[in-house]
């Protein structure tokens, strides 16, 4: 059948079958494949985005049921031009070891730090307690969900700057430096 | 030292050396841009437009229910006629086997089932959507037999014997002529008269369950062919062998192989997600080319989460029974130990590593050591899960050790102090090998301080404090661990282009700790660079670099060693032009601080990127390394916890953990130390979570649709938990021992598996102090067994003894 979808803001449309998954749409259909899949059984968080703004594991929902309707995903959240916060934060944080998780990670990070800017220890951990790590010890991305609400009340901006060095071919450039 | 070890000249070992990079905290993770932005590609990520195809098929496992039956019929027609491609064992060479280890065996099964998940049979579709429909066209029938998943019940005779030649690969052969190897033993001094005399001796049996990496990317590969080229794009730890591997599969030369952890770019190696030595080797990664050759378009097979968890390895349960004696004064005296290997259906001969933390961790003049590795049909293959047995091994021991110091009422650092081996000249006591280095008792003093130990240790079974229901206890533990095993050199290549851009070319890969920012960071030092912002990398691609060992074992750092011998071969070709250039000897000139300058007159130099300008064509370096096959390379370190129990709910909370470890230096300080908090957690899980079940039950009924008795319970993250962010410490302190080895690239020794090895036991230790020092006998702590030691603490009310054997003579 025909989907249509919105993703990051491009309208995105393919023949699909009904049993097809979000999460495969957005990978096989729209090609963006920052969303991974880990587990089969909505565990492991890995495939989260933002459906309509609010948080859903893709794999648990059907393409179909998306039809419509906007998906955000970590590709939207930031660019070569401009850096979300939360990216920022978990690249200066360093938020992450294999890296597989942490498109669900950010995505969760980045939907409570719109409903929520000022997050305490626990409200981190219950908006991020459906993403799962296996290198991490989950120790930096608290960590980094922190300072990336910090940032956010502080109304600073870095990360067009650093998106643009990096795009410069600075990101490894002199220690203390380079993020 | 039995012999000088190698080192270049570059390799600067000096403690109080000041470095550019090296062990600097600023530096980053150098592909964390592209992990923020969702740009990573990892294995499954990978699509067709990404090799410049327009197709792709997608393959998938149909795995057996049974832990141990025969297959008497596959039909695969039907899923034929519906256009899907199918394998079974009789598609495949004869004679073909694969993976690394005492028992290769066929990518799938040829008869006989030994585990529930093995693979029957292999199916190829066009979209990924129609790999279950597929599957489930296929109708296999198995006559099931009777099978066993308890070790000890494996050894006895009426036990169903799953190989030829019996159930203890015991230097026989195996099927298809794989030779298998056998038990260990290990005797020095007199153990049994060193008991006699013991004023303590204790006695007691621990054990570990399965346990399985569960990384959150399940391992897969991407296979296709050009002409009679094979390339695939295989998450492994260990792209050489894998290469080795699938060219004797085809019969075909090597060079007609090209496996990499990449799609071939700059610094897009190591596209393997977690790998926790999980990723050597897969039976995938030949699959996918047998069916990318049948049907003539690459084939990407990724594991579903059952499969992963059930037909890739698995951490094997591993039990002791010691006897262990002391002298009142608290020496050791003698060690007696028993070691039962469960190493699953198709297993080899592990254990022995296990058994040589054991000597290694402990001076005694008296220590015997058997070891008995034990085929069941409880799980696929036991193999290295970051460690291989030394996390089970550890907490084997430092129960026993613990418990010992109990009975002796000293305390447990006390204890370890006196018996622990330690500088200075730390040798390891069978072969008579010298360590490299140890951190020891460095670490163990260090962390004791930095966790405030004698404030908080009240004595055996007295916790720390009890408020209400909430009691909080005290533990510690310390560690002392192989280090990955001699396996061929590994070679690198570092380039300099005239522009002045450097190319770091290593067969070693990245899973996630960090290699792809260490081994650019190691030659950048070397070459005197203060940035790695003209550094490019190229890893794992056996296309474009040459050997290297396999990325596990806690050795890549120690491996990357290869890079200065690349840099000192690429010196000798630059500094004769550089020479001439600055009127000097090109013997007196090196790199320095983003220069080439001349050691007798500093103010003589050339800027790196002039010196680069200089050359008339690209340069090249090329080292080798060998880890020295005649020393102790081992990592060494110690830990201390700090845990509640509630008695009310039994509910266990780490409130501390502080974890000193022994770097020899620090490379890359952010991924040394973020690995060390992650690997502590991963230890939660070991502890207190984490075991692959079975269903038990021996002859029950069959549920039309369910798996048969005797199958997979958990094998997906809902039911196997491992850590979430709940799990956290409330405090996490890492602290890195700088214990320079001198065959380690500036010293340092790696770190990778050490990060998880002995973790769960220091909670354990300190669980056990909050609860009246009852002792906890086998991993994973469930919550019911928390409950049997609050019951056993409330009816021992004076708690301090323990349930198990001892006698004092």
């Amino acid at each position: 059948m025909r989907v249509q979808m919105e993703i990051n803001g491009i309208r995105t449309e393919s023949n699909t079958d009904a049993t097809t998954l979000l999460s495969d749409f957005i990978r096989e259909e729209a090609g963006l494949t920052g969303t991974h899949a880990g587990c089969d059984t909505s565990n492991c968080g890995a495939c989260t985005v933002l459906l309509d703004g609010r948080v859903v594991k893709s794999c648990t929902v059907l393409a179909v049921q998306a039809a419509g309707r906007k998906v955000t995903t970590i590709e939207g959240l930031g660019d070569a031009n401009d850096l979300s916060p939360v990216q920022y934060a978990f690249w200066k944080k360093h938020g992450l070891q294999c890296g597989f998780c942490t498109p669900g990670m950010i995505v969760s990070a980045y939907a409570l730090l719109q409903r929520n800017p000022d997050p305490d220890e626990e409200e981190i951990r219950n908006a991020l307690a459906g993403n799962l790590c296996r290198c991490t010890g989950y120790v930096k991305i608290v960590e980094s969900v922190r300072y990336a609400a910090k940032l956010t009340r502080e109304g600073k901006t870095p990360f067009r700057a650093a998106a643009r060095r990096r795009k410069e071919g600075e990101i490894h450039g002199p220690p203390g430096e380079s993020l | 030292m039995s012999s000088k070890p190698q080192s270049s000249g570059l390799n600067n070992l000096d403690p109080n050396a000041k470095f550019n990079l090296v062990g600097n905290q600023a530096v980053t993770r150098r592909d964390i841009y592209a992990k923020v932005t969702g740009q990573r590609k990892y294995t499954p990520d990978i699509g067709p437009g990404d090799i410049g195809r327009s197709t792709m098929w997608y393959a998938g496992f149909l795995v057996a229910p049974h832990p141990h039956a025969r297959v008497t019929s596959i039909d695969v027609s039907a899923a034929q006629a519906a256009g899907y491609v199918t394998l079974v064992e009789s598609d495949l060479p004869v004679g073909a086997l694969f993976g690394i280890g005492a028992r290769a065996y066929p990518p799938l099964v040829s008869s006989e089932v030994l585990y529930p998940g093995q693979p029957v049979a292999a199916v190829a579709a066009p979209t990924a959507n129609e790999v279950v429909d597929a599957l489930n066209l296929i109708k296999v029938e198995y006559e099931q037999l009777p099978y066993v998943f308890d070790a000890q019940e494996a050894l006895q005779a009426s036990a169903p014997q799953l190989w030829p030649g019996g159930n203890v690969p015991g230097g026989g052969v195996g099927e298809n002529g794989a030779v298998t190897s056998g038990t260990l033993t290990l005797n020095l001094g007199d153990v049994d008269t060193a008991l006699a005399n013991a004023d303590v001796v204790y006695e007691d049996t621990f054990g570990t369950s399965i346990q399985q990496h569960f990384e959150i990317f399940p391992r897969g590969a991407v296979a296709y062919w050009s002409g009679g080229q094979l390339t695939v794009n295989a998450s492994t730890q260990f792209a050489w062998a894998v290469q080795q591997q699938l060219a004797a599969y085809f019969a075909i030369p090597a060079t007609d192989v090209r496996v990499s952890t990449s799609l071939g770019g700059y610094e897009d190696g190591g596209a393997l997600g977690n790998g926790l030595g999980n990723k050597s080797t897969g039976e995938e990664y030949v699959l996918a080319a047998v069916l990318a050759q049948k049907i003539g378009a690459p084939v990407k097979f990724v594991h579903t989460r059952l499969t992963h968890a059930r037909t890739t390895t698995n951490r094997w349960p591993l039990s002791a029974t010691f006897r262990l004696g002391a002298m009142n004064d608290g020496t050791l005296v003698a060690i007696d130990g028993i070691y039962t290997a469960n190493v699953g259906g198709r297993g080899g001969a592990q254990g022995a590593d296990a058994v040589g933390d054991f000597y290694n961790a402990y001076n005694c003049p008296n220590m015997r050591f058997y070891s008995i590795p034990v085929t069941t049909d409880a799980y696929s293959n036991g193999a290295a899960m970051r460690s291989v047995g030394e996390e089970q091994g550890h907490f084997l021991m430092e129960s026993a050790i613990d418990e010992l110091a109990h009975k002796l009422n000293m305390d447990p650092v006390q204890f370890r102090l006196k018996n622990m081996r330690q500088a200075p000249n730390p040798v390891e006591p069978f072969a008579n090998l010298p360590y490299t280095t140890i951190a020891q008792p460095q670490a163990l003093q260090e962390a004791m301080q930095a966790f405030g130990w004698s404030n908080l240790w009240k004595g055996w079974g007295v916790p720390s404090s009890v408020n209400g229901t909430k009691r909080v206890g005290v533990g510690m533990c310390i560690q002392n661990a192989s280090k990955g095993s001699p396996f061929p050199p590994s070679t690198s290549q570092v380039q300099v282009d005239p522009d002045g851009t450097v190319t770091v070319y290593i067969g070693l890969t990245d899973h996630g700790a960090g290699g792809n920012t260490t081994f650019p960071l190691i030659a950048s030092e070397a070459l005197g660079l203060t940035s790695m912002a003209n550094v490019k990398l190229i890893q794992s691609d056996t296309m474009y670099t040459t050997n290297a060992s396999v990325t596990a074992g806690s050795q890549s750092t120690h491996n990357s060693h290869s890079l200065l011998y690349a840099v000192e071969d690429l010196k000798n070709q630059w500094f004769p032009i550089v020479a001439s250039k600055l009127n000097a000897n090109a013997n007196n000139l090196a790199f320095g601080n983003d220069t080439i300058y001349d050691t007798t007159n500093p103010s003589n130099s050339i800027s790196f990127n002039d010196a680069a300008a200089l050359l008339t064509s690209s340069i090249k370096g090329f080292g080798v390394w060998q880890i020295p096959f005649n020393v102790a390379y081992r990592s060494t370190g110690a830990r201390f916890a700090q845990v509640e129990v509630d008695t009310e709910t039994a509910v266990v909370h780490v409130i501390s953990h502080t974890f000193a470890l022994g770097l020899g230096r620090t490379i890359f300080y952010k991924g040394a130390i973020h690995q060390m908090m992650g690997g502590s957690v991963m230890g939660i899980g070991s502890a207190f979570f984490e075991e692959l079940l079975n269903d038990p039950s021996q002859n029950v009924t069959v549920t039309p649709g369910f798996p048969s008795s005797g199958s997979w319970l958990n094998p997906n993250f809902h039911d196997y938990q491992i850590p979430t962010i709940y799990e956290n410490p409330d405090s996490a302190n890492v602290i890195p021992v700088e214990n320079i080895d001198p065959t380690g690239p500036f010293g340092a020794t790696g770190i990778g598996e050490n990060c998880i090895i002995a973790a769960d036991i220091s909670f354990i230790n300190a669980l056990s102090n909050a609860l009246g020092g009852y002792r906890f006998h086998k991993t994973p702590i469930r919550i019911e067994d928390v409950v049997e030691a609050i019951q056993w603490m409330n009816s021992n009310p004076n708690g301090a003894s323990s349930t198990s054997s001892s006698t004092t003579s």
